[in-house]
């Protein structure tokens, strides 16, 4: 077997909490300790494209700045490409790279070109591929024009399309990136995407672990996720399984034309599960619970043998905000929404 | 090896452009030269107030002494304090610190890199404030003129001492690295007590015997002594007021025990980096913002 591209095995962080600070008394009941990470083991495969989920808190930064070897570990192990964070630290550097979202890195007085340079030259890349490279990376995230303006005249966000830039010109096996496309404007974030999905595919001994707090993006780019909360792991699996857990059964929406038949006996038929139905002026809303999803041939022709005539048909997918939610306990939208779902808001 | 002059070179590259590129060069040059030279030409005053009041008993001599080690002295601050600001900023302003602690550059010969830039600048500022004092004080020209300036001490003398400001540098900047913004305090005050304890203004021979061993504990002492000695001589025998205890001293006595305490203090300095480089990735400092 592979050697994992990450590997953690009941790591925790804690972080001392400063009990006092001058001139104020010490609150008496003050924990003296934040755990942060509490045991959390993973795998990561090569070739993977990772994501960590993930409330406010939950962890995912910390876990993040252990495997850069940011940050020591206070227990268990964490391997990047097999090598210890801890005792082999020097090795793991040249072959890794991290990228956070939602800061303004990088040195206001030199311009953008300049910036990536200096770290491509950091990790050895000689100036004419570092150049090359440059290049095509400004052009992905649309900053070419920008490749002569100091950084200090960039907006927050072409900052961080150049910190994005600065992750990728080093060419690194193990790439971090923690919430890239935080505050960045849809085509961006979407051209980000894209190009992340072509970089893994460019070469299948890459591995990229991202955070974010964008559901459909977690959806549509990774392999496989886990959903981190207070500093555990709650469930690790391909986003398809994890959908599959918040719901055994698909689930089909049909709208019918008024004064349709036939929907009232659709719950008889052998491949549904459940079937219920709302009538309204406008349309008869339908929603029926399948045990296998071919069933929903027999649904339309029950519905046409009867004389129903079908407005629209649509199969509701529970989406990863459905597993997140039933997770962790909370949505990461606001508590209306939430509410609105059926979980409880004050989870 | 080869990694370590890419890093250095890189390094101070980037500390040249951060120093020198400034939205003004008025500003740069206000800062690489009136400020250093008004620093000196309120010591000239000084020396001319208390010529004045002793009815000039206060030998000439006196003048190029106290220039020349306050130029000299101009590198201690843009050196040591320079590199604890590199850290400071590195981290709090650029929010690069982390980015460059990932990488796989080697964090002290980085800093070493940023270092020689402050180097370069300390140097360029030293000289050119030495050229305005021999340009405006014929007691300057008289003391650099006479002797010459001995180009091999001073070559010595120049290179173990930029290696003493590079340790001493990496001591307050790694003090910094768990220190926050405020740890950059820490290196003006200490700058301020070698400026008082090793000799730049007087010779340490007028402070109080004590104290004066402290001084002597100093390298910053021994390399002022070099390079005063490098530019301009040995301090005449007749101008008893500037005999210190390192008079009878000769110049490889001197270059000796600079390079005995560079070689102590570089010790140190590696092993207190380290030490501050390891509790900063424990703490979680290396890229926090202390937001004060
Ligand atoms: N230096 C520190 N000292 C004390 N507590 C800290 C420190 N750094 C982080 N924490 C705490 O650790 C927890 C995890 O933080 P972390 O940054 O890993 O969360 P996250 O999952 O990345 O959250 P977000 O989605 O908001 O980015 C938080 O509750 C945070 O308050
Ligand atoms: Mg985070």
């Amino acid at each position: 077997m592979d050697t994992p591209a990450i590997r953690t095995e009941n790591l925790t962080r804690t972080y001392r909490l400063p009990r006092r600070r001058w001139g104020k008394a010490p609150a008496p009941d003050a924990p003296r300790e934040f755990t942060a990470l509490a045991g959390v083991t993973l795998d990561v495969r090569p070739g993977e494209l990772f994501g960590l989920l993930g409330p406010n808190g939950a962890g995912k930064t910390t876990l993040i700045k252990i495997l850069t070897t940011l940050l020591a570990p206070t227990s268990g192990t964490a391997e990047v490409g097999g090598l210890d964070v801890v005792s082999q630290a020097r090795r793991i550097r040249p072959f890794i790279n991290m990228v956070s979202g939602g800061e303004s890195s990088g040195y206001g007085i030199l311009n953008v070109r300049e910036n990536l340079w200096l770290f491509a030259r950091m990790y050895g890349v000689p100036t004419a591929l570092a150049h090359d490279r440059i290049d095509s990376m400004l052009g992905v995230v649309g900053l070419t024009e920008k490749a002569g303006s100091r950084v200090s005249h960039l907006s927050t966000g072409q900052r961080q399309k150049m910190n994005f830039c600065r992750g990728f010109i080093t060419d690194p096996k193990v790439l971090f990136l923690d919430e890239p496309t935080l505050g960045l404007d849809v085509t961006s974030a979407r051209a980000i995407r894209g190009f992340v999905r072509e970089w893994m595919k460019q070469d299948p001994s890459r591995t990229l672990l991202l955070t974010t707090h964008y559901m459909a993006e977690a959806d549509d780019l990774c392999d496989r996720l886990a959903i981190i909360d207070q500093g555990k792991v709650l469930a690790c699996d391909t986003p398809g399984n994890l959908k599959k857990r918040v719901q055994e059964y698909p689930i089909f929406e049909l709208s019918l034309a008024p004064g349709s038949g036939g929907w009232a006996k659709l719950g008889d038929l052998p491949g549904v599960h459940q079937s219920t139905a709302v009538e309204k002026p406008e349309s008869i809303e339908v929603k029926v619970a399948l045990f296998e999803e071919p069933a929903i041939g027999a649904v339309v022709q029950t519905l046409a043998t009867n004389g129903a005539r079908i407005l629209a048909l649509k199969k509701v997918e529970p989406t990863l905000e459905d597993v997140f939610i039933e997770l962790v306990g909370h949505g990461l939208a606001d508590a209306e929404e939430t509410t609105a779902k059926g979980a409880p808001a004050d989870a | 090896m080869r990694e370590h002059l890419r890093t250095l070179r890189l390094a101070a590259w980037l500390g040249w452009q951060l120093e020198t590129n400034w939205a003004s060069p008025w500003l740069f040059a206000v800062y690489m030269v009136i400020k250093p030279v008004t620093g000196s030409l309120m010591l000239v005053c000084m020396f001319y107030a208390a010529r004045y009041a002793t009815n000039g008993r206060v030998p000439a001599e006196f003048l190029p002494y106290l220039y020349v080690s306050n130029a000299c002295f101009g590198l201690v601050g843009t050196v040591t304090f320079g590199l604890s600001y590199a850290v400071v900023t590195d981290r709090e302003r650029y929010r690069m610190l982390k980015y460059v602690y990932l990488s796989p550059v080697n964090f002290q010969t980085y800093f070493a890199g940023r270092g020689l830039a402050r180097v370069a600048e300390g140097v360029v500022g030293g000289v050119l404030n030495i050229a305005v004092g021999l340009a405006l004080f014929a007691d300057m020209r008289r003391s650099l003129g006479g002797a010459g300036v001995d180009w091999p001490w001073l070559l010595v003398f120049l290179a173990v001492g930029v290696a003493m400001l590079w340790a001493a540098g990496m001591i307050l900047a790694g003090a910094c690295l768990n220190l926050s913004r405020n740890g950059m305090f820490l290196s003006e005050g200490i700058s301020g007590v070698v400026y008082l304890l090793s000799g730049v203004v007087f010779p340490i021979a007028v402070l109080p015997v004590w104290v004066q061993w402290i001084g002597l504990g100093l390298p910053t002492t021994y390399w002022l002594e070099g390079m005063r000695r490098a530019l301009m001589g040995p301090v005449p025998a007749n101008v008893s007021a500037l005999h210190g205890p390192l008079e009878a001293w000769t110049n490889a006595d001197l270059a000796l025990m600079l390079l005995a305490t560079t070689a102590a203090l570089v010790a140190f300095a590696l092993w207190f980096w380290k030490w501050n480089e390891r509790r900063a990735w424990q703490l979680g400092r290396l890229e926090e913002n202390a937001g004060v």
